[in-house]
Formats: C-alpha cells, sequence, structure tokens
C-alpha cells in the first residue's frame, strides 16, 4: 500500500514554507532597513525635493514642477549634456578597447609568474585616490611647466595646452581616467579569458584557425557575458564622472569639462539649491536608467552564456 | 621627565584621585574655619566660590573654522592656548581650512551648518558678508558693541570704517574686521636690481610693468604669474583701469564698461601678446619664491610662507595703473559667530581678543595679512618684511571693496569661468565680458 499524502501532508507543507519565508523575511530585514535608510530613502527625498526650493538652511518652499521646467530652459544643462557624452563614448570605448587588448596580449603571451606582476601594475593606480592622482597630472600637464611638455619641446615639438584649452582639456582628462581606472577592467578581462577552456583554442588550432580566427571566435563570443558587465559598470561610472574635472581643471576652460555630476554639484553644494540639484540627479538617473534598459535588450542578441 | 599616564574611559588615575580629595579635604577645613569666625561673611564667600566652582567647571568648548594653511594651523592653536589661558572657562578649538576660493569655502562652511555641525565662530571675508546674512548665519553684534563701547572705544578709534563697513548689513553689524588685504605687485628685489630694472614707483603704468616683465622673462624665469582662479584677483585689475563688476548697490552688472576690457584685454596680453606669463597655476607663489618668477599680484597673505621659507629678496608696490579713475581692492577678514551658536558670550570675548592690539601685533609679526588697527599696519617691528608695507594701509584712500552681493557663489563660478577662457585664448576680451555680463545678469536677478 503507497502511503497517501493527505490534508496532513499540505498543512505541514504550508507551515515549512511559512516558516521558510519567515526565516528569510527575519535574515533580509537588516539588509533592507540599511537598504531603505541608505538608497531607497535617499532616493525617494530625492524626488520629493524635486518639487521644492530649499537652501539646505531655511525651510523649503514648494514649487511644483518648476524645476523641471527650468531643466528645460537651462542652456548650462545642453553643455553638460554634450560634455558628457562625448566624455562617455570617449571613455568607456578606450578603457574596453585598451583592458581588451592588455589581457588578450598578456594572457596569451607572458608566463604566469610574469602576469602576475603585470596585473599587479596595471591595477595599481585603481586603488590611488582619485585627488592624488588629479594632482600629479595636472601638474605633468601643465601648459608651461608640466613635465610632458617638457619633453615634448626637448624632442623639438610644441607645447600642448593640455588642459587649458577646450579643444584638449576632455581629451586629457578621458586619458587620465583611462589611465585610472583601466587596470578593473583589465583584472575581469583576464579572469574571463582564464575562465575559457584551453581545449576550445587547440580544437580550433587542429582545425587550422589562425590565431585571429580564434580570437574573434572563441575568445570574444565566450567573453561576451564578461564585456557585458564591464560596459554596464563602465558606462555608469563614466556618467558619473567628477573627481578628476573637480581636481584638475575645475570644470573649465569655460565650461569645457563641465560634466552631469559636476553640475549636480555645483548646483547643490555650491549654489544651495538643493530642489533643482534633485532635478538635475532624478535626470542623470533617468539617463542611466534608459541606458541599462537599453543595453539588457541588446545583450540578448550577443550576449553568450555557456 | 615623568609622562602622565593615560587613564581609561576618563576615570582619574590613583594619584589624581588622592591629590584631589586631599584638596577638597583642605577646602573643606578652611571654609569650616571661616564659617566659625564670620557665619555671614562665610555664608558669601560660599556663594561666591560655588558661583565659581560652577563657572569653573562649567568650561565652554568653541569652535572657529578660518581659511589659512598649515603654518596658519600651528600659529592659531598658539594664539588659542595664549586666549585660554587669560579666559580659562573657554576653549577655542581651531579649525584652518586650506582654501582655493572663497566660494568652495563658502560652500563647505554652509553644508557644516546644513549638517547640524555649525562651528561657533566663521571665519569668512568682505566676499561671504552678504551671503551669511541673507542666510541669517550671523549673530548681530550691536547689543554687545554698545554694552562693550569703553572696552572697544580704543579699537574702534584704530580702524578705518571703510574695514567695518562690509559687515553692517540691513542696520546690523554682524563682525569685528581683525585683518584685510588687497592687492599689490610682489617683485623680486634680486632680480629687478640684477637686470638693471628701475623700483617701481606708485604711479608705474601698464607699460612699466610689461617692460620689466619682458626684461626678466628674457633672462629666464618668468615675468609675471598670472591669478589662478577667483574674483578678487581679476577684478581688482579692472578696478586697476578705473573700471568695475557691479555698481555699488551690487544689484546690477556693470561688466561691459570699456575699462574692464582694457584691464582683461592686459592680462591676456601678459600671456599671449608678449608671452611674459605661463598658463594660470595655483603654485604661483612657489614660483615666485623660488625665484622663477618675477614678480606675483597677492595682498599680504603669501608673507607668512615666505618668512617660513627664509625667503625675503622681495618688495611690494601697488599695481601699476591701466587707466584714469584707478582704485584699489580691499577685501576684510571677520569671524561672525553663528547665530545659533550655544556659548554666544564666549565667543564674543574671544573676538574681543582678535581685537587688542596685543593679538594683532603678533598675528601680523607672523606674516598674517594686513591688520585692521591703523597703528600696528604702520609699526614696522610688525609689518616689515615687506620694506615698503605703508602702500598697505595708504591704499585705503583709494579702495573699493570687492564686489560681493548674496549671490557671490554663482558670481565667481561666472567670472572664473570667463576669465579661464579668456587666458586658453579662446575668447575676446570683449566677449568675454558681454558672457559676464549676460551671466551676471541672470546670476544677480536669483533669489538667495
Amino acid at each position: 500500500m503507497t502511503p497517501t499524502v493527505g490534508g496532513s501532508g499540505k498543512v505541514h507543507d504550508n507551515e515549512m514554507r511559512r516558516r521558510e519565508s519567515l526565516a528569510a523575511g527575519v535574515f533580509l530585514l537588516p539588509s533592507f532597513v540599511l537598504f531603505a535608510a541608505f538608497v531607497l530613502g535617499p532616493i525617494v527625498f530625492s524626488f520629493g525635493l524635486t518639487l521644492f526650493s530649499w537652501d539646505g538652511l531655511s525651510s523649503a518652499t514648494f514649487v511644483g514642477l518648476d524645476n523641471y521646467r527650468t531643466l528645460f530652459q537651462d542652456p548650462e544643462v545642453h553643455t553638460v549634456l554634450i560634455n558628457t557624452g562625448i566624455f562617455v563614448v570617449g571613455d568607456v570605448a578606450a578603457k574596453m578597447l585598451i583592458a581588451l587588448t592588455l589581457a588578450a596580449l598578456v594572457h596569451r603571451f607572458l608566463t604566469r609568474w610574469l602576469q602576475t606582476i603585470f596585473r599587479g601594475i596595471i591595477f595599481f593606480p585603481v586603488i590611488v585616490s582619485g585627488v592624488a592622482i588629479g594632482i600629479i597630472w595636472q601638474w605633468m600637464m601643465n601648459t608651461s611647466l608640466g613635465l610632458i611638455n617638457y619633453y615634448l619641446v626637448e624632442i623639438g615639438m610644441q607645447p600642448i595646452a593640455w588642459l587649458d584649452s577646450s579643444a584638449h582639456a576632455l581629451s586629457s582628462l578621458i586619458v587620465v581616467d583611462v589611465w585610472r581606472s583601466v587596470g578593473f577592467s583589465f583584472v575581469v578581462f583576464t579572469a574571463g579569458l582564464q575562465g575559457i577552456s584551453a581545449q576550445l583554442y587547440e580544437a580550433a588550432a587542429v582545425d587550422g584557425a589562425s590565431e585571429w580566427s580564434r580570437f574573434w571566435s572563441i575568445t570574444l563570443p565566450l567573453l561576451s557575458p564578461t564585456t557585458y558587465f564591464l560596459l554596464v559598470i563602465n558606462l555608469i561610472n563614466a556618467f558619473q564622472f567628477f573627481d578628476l574635472s573637480y581636481v584638475m581643471t575645475q570644470a573649465g576652460p569655460g565650461d569645457a569639462t563641465r560634466t552631469i555630476v559636476y553640475y549636480i554639484y555645483d548646483t547643490g553644494f555650491h549654489f544651495f539649491r538643493f530642489g533643482y540639484a534633485s532635478t538635475l540627479a532624478i535626470m542623470l538617473f533617468a539617463i542611466l536608467a534608459v541606458f541599462t534598459m537599453i543595453q539588457v535588450r541588446m545583450s540578448r542578441r550577443w550576449v553568450f552564456y555557456q | 621627565m615623568e609622562q602622565q599616564k593615560p587613564t581609561t574611559s576618563g576615570a582619574p588615575d590613583r594619584r589624581t584621585f588622592l591629590t584631589n580629595t586631599a584638596k577638597i579635604a583642605a577646602g573643606a577645613a578652611g571654609a569650616g574655619a571661616i564659617v566659625a569666625a564670620n557665619p555671614i561673611g562665610a555664608m558669601a564667600e560660599q556663594d561666591r566660590l560655588r558661583s565659581l566652582t560652577l563657572r569653573a567647571k562649567a568650561v565652554a568648548n568653541l569652535n572657529f573654522i578660518l581659511p589659512g594653511s598649515t603654518a596658519d594651523q600651528v600659529n592659531w592653536n598658539n594664539f588659542s592656548k595664549q586666549f585660554t589661558a587669560k579666559n580659562p572657562n573657554i576653549k577655542v578649538a581651531v579649525q584652518v581650512v586650506s582654501i582655493t576660493t572663497w566660494s568652495s569655502y563658502f560652500a563647505k562652511i554652509l553644508t557644516q551648518v546644513a549638517g547640524g555641525k555649525a562651528p561657533d565662530i566663521i571665519g569668512i571675508a568682505t566676499e561671504g558678508a552678504r551671503l551669511f546674512a541673507a542666510k541669517d548665519l550671523a549673530l548681530p553684534l550691536d547689543d554687545l558693541i554698545k554694552r562693550d563701547e569703553a572696552e572697544l572705544g580704543d579699537f574702534f578709534s584704530d580702524i578705518n570704517p571703510k574695514l567695518i563697513s562690509p559687515f553692517k548689513i540691513g542696520g546690523k553689524t554682524i563682525a569685528l574686521p581683525y585683518s584685510w588685504n588687497n592687492m599689490v605687485i610682489f617683485y623680486n628685489t634680486k632680480m629687478f636690481k640684477k637686470l638693471g630694472i628701475p623700483t617701481p614707483k606708485a604711479n608705474w603704468t601698464g607699460q612699466d610693468f610689461i617692460s620689466a616683465a619682458q626684461k626678466i622673462q628674457a633672462s629666464g624665469p618668468f615675468g609675471y604669474g598670472l591669478w589662478p582662479s577667483g574674483t578678487f584677483g581679476i577684478v581688482c585689475w579692472m578696478y586697476a583701469a578705473g573700471g568695475a563688476m557691479l555698481d555699488p548697490t551690487l544689484t546690477k552688472s556693470t561688466a561691459t564698461l570699456p575699462q574692464n576690457e582694457v584691464a582683461m584685454q592686459f592680462l591676456q596680453d601678459l600671456r599671449w601678446k608678449y608671452k611674459v606669463a605661463p598658463a594660470p597655476t595655483d603654485a604661483y607663489l612657489t614660483l615666485f619664491q623660488a625665484g622663477r618668477m618675477g614678480t606675483v599680484s597677492a595682498g599680504r597673505w603669501p608673507v607668512a610662507g615666505f618668512i617660513s621659507a627664509k625667503f625675503s629678496d622681495y618688495d611690494v608696490q601697488y599695481l601699476p595703473t591701466l587707466g584714469p579713475g584707478r582704485k584699489n581692492i580691499f577685501g576684510v577678514g571677520a569671524n561672525p559667530i553663528y547665530k545659533n551658536a550655544p556659548h554666544a558670550e564666549e565667543a564674543w570675548t574671544f573676538l574681543k581678543y582678535l581685537a587688542t592690539k596685543e593679538f594683532q601685533e603678533a598675528n601680523t609679526a607672523l606674516g598674517a595679512s594686513i591688520p585692521a588697527r591703523r597703528s600696528v599696519a604702520y609699526d614696522m617691528h610688525a609689518m616689515v618684511p615687506p620694506h615698503n608695507f605703508r602702500i598697505y594701509y595708504d591704499s585705503l584712500n583709494s579702495t573699493e571693496a570687492i564686489p560681493a552681493p548674496a549671490q557671490f557663489n554663482e558670481m565667481e563660478s561666472a567670472v572664473t569661468a570667463q576669465y579661464t577662457k579668456l587666458m586658453a585664448n579662446e575668447i575676446t576680451p570683449k566677449a568675454m565680458l558681454a558672457a559676464l555680463d549676460a551671466q551676471l545678469k541672470t546670476v544677480l536677478a536669483q533669489k538667495v
């Protein structure tokens, strides 16, 4: 006789599920409290602030949608969006390409021992303070007194106004930011490369595939989840770029290196217009959300999971 | 030397405990003897002692924030100790903050206030006076000044009234000036002598200045160090040409005045036409001190650094005249008391200490900015170097305050942005001033 699963068994299952849910809730509670206090709360508060005019000192005044109206009429928003767009494209593309190239070369040609040293060297700037990096590079890139121009002049070239001209300042910041943070992408790409089975390359080599075809047909597709992850992270970081511009160019010359986050900082903490600063922050949030959604959608076409 | 052992959790160690117990016992025995001898007088004495004890226990801890350098921090710690030695119930923790522009400093202060960590006393300058008044952050001092009129009479008779004017806003006085700055040219005397450049006279012209800078540049060092950013070092040149950035009511832009164009053209030419100045750099004073720049413009604030670096090959002269109706600029340092400071009375005692001749002499001798007191500003023991120090206080006869409306931070941001474009040679002085004018109109229309 087979045992029957009667009503009492269902009750028991339900009881078990209830207890598990309760336990899960208890375990999740501390995280949720922290999330609510430090993430959700400030987001909701920021949304609320967009409807007010507030200087952080006196009481806030309800202004309805005025801050949103200002957002669409503010010519500075146009400038900072263009600057940020250029920075994001240049910074993310350079970082991804350089990191992938370096990771592939190091993985392919260096011994394990040399790989470790090389990884350490490339990753080192990631752990250095952005302000310290900014100060050092600001001195190196100084038009009249900097180390880089000193050597350019020594070899008979004209000095370049790295940080003092609108034509070069943003590109100079991209160069420094890529130098500063390419190590992170490099390490993640290296980890991705190490996860690809050597057998696949051996099989391809036996079939006569060239080095380039192996990279194109095996490495790149199998690295796509890593590439996707880095693309999302680097894009978000690039949109939030601030520190090097603050230290090295103070958003100048003129507004040449003023990015969205710089403008949010100035509006909030320099001009004490926290309502409008929150509106700008919400705009950035919306831009990031849209870009991330596009990436998620697009990823279905080009990201392959083994 | 015996070192005192640290105690845990603030509890007294055995030795301190025994010493205190002995003191209390001795005090009690003394009080007992007084009571026995004169009961009524003893009661009064007891009240007085009790009051003193209570006051001694209630030490007021003040927080004072002001801009400055690492060397200033050491000096201020010493002044704080000297003040506490005279006023044992008041301790002043001084926090000296390194700044690049006044607006970034005010941003820091207001963020502290908004975060509920307002200092009791806040070092500001003319640049922040109206901003602080508009935000209603400063305690009006008029009643205290009136109450202590006799004590402060000497101070008020020893200062030029211009120095307190920036802090009289809406009929209220929010601070007492203790030091100030104008803008003068610092020049390397050794370099001038070596190159045969005549000692600059008070009425030297822009052309005289360019000639001197060209000779210096030709000999190796840079002729002049351009001001890196901020309003003070830009508007001073407009004043030197007889111009102004705002009208006297600080509500209208006068940026497009032709005199301002002369001044901005002069600065742009120094770098791009005459090539006697490198790109503006924050290190301009260090370069001057190192002998890599022949001239720079500043107030008296670099003197402290020059003294500590034992650099003395310099003197000062007024900015060259760029046009008729030239003026000198000035900005005053003062220390408002935060309106909700819990120890306002004690903070006021500290402000009165900063107004004393004794403090101002000592502070000036360390190389601080120009003292508010006339007698100290003309005292060569306190003011040398530089040797031509008399031009500092003399300049007050023809000075105009830095334009500092309540929207100072926004204004400074606009000024710096346009100035950096000018210095990058990406805009003509005329176009720069037109753009600045448009920005200033928007900024001044904003409610603070």
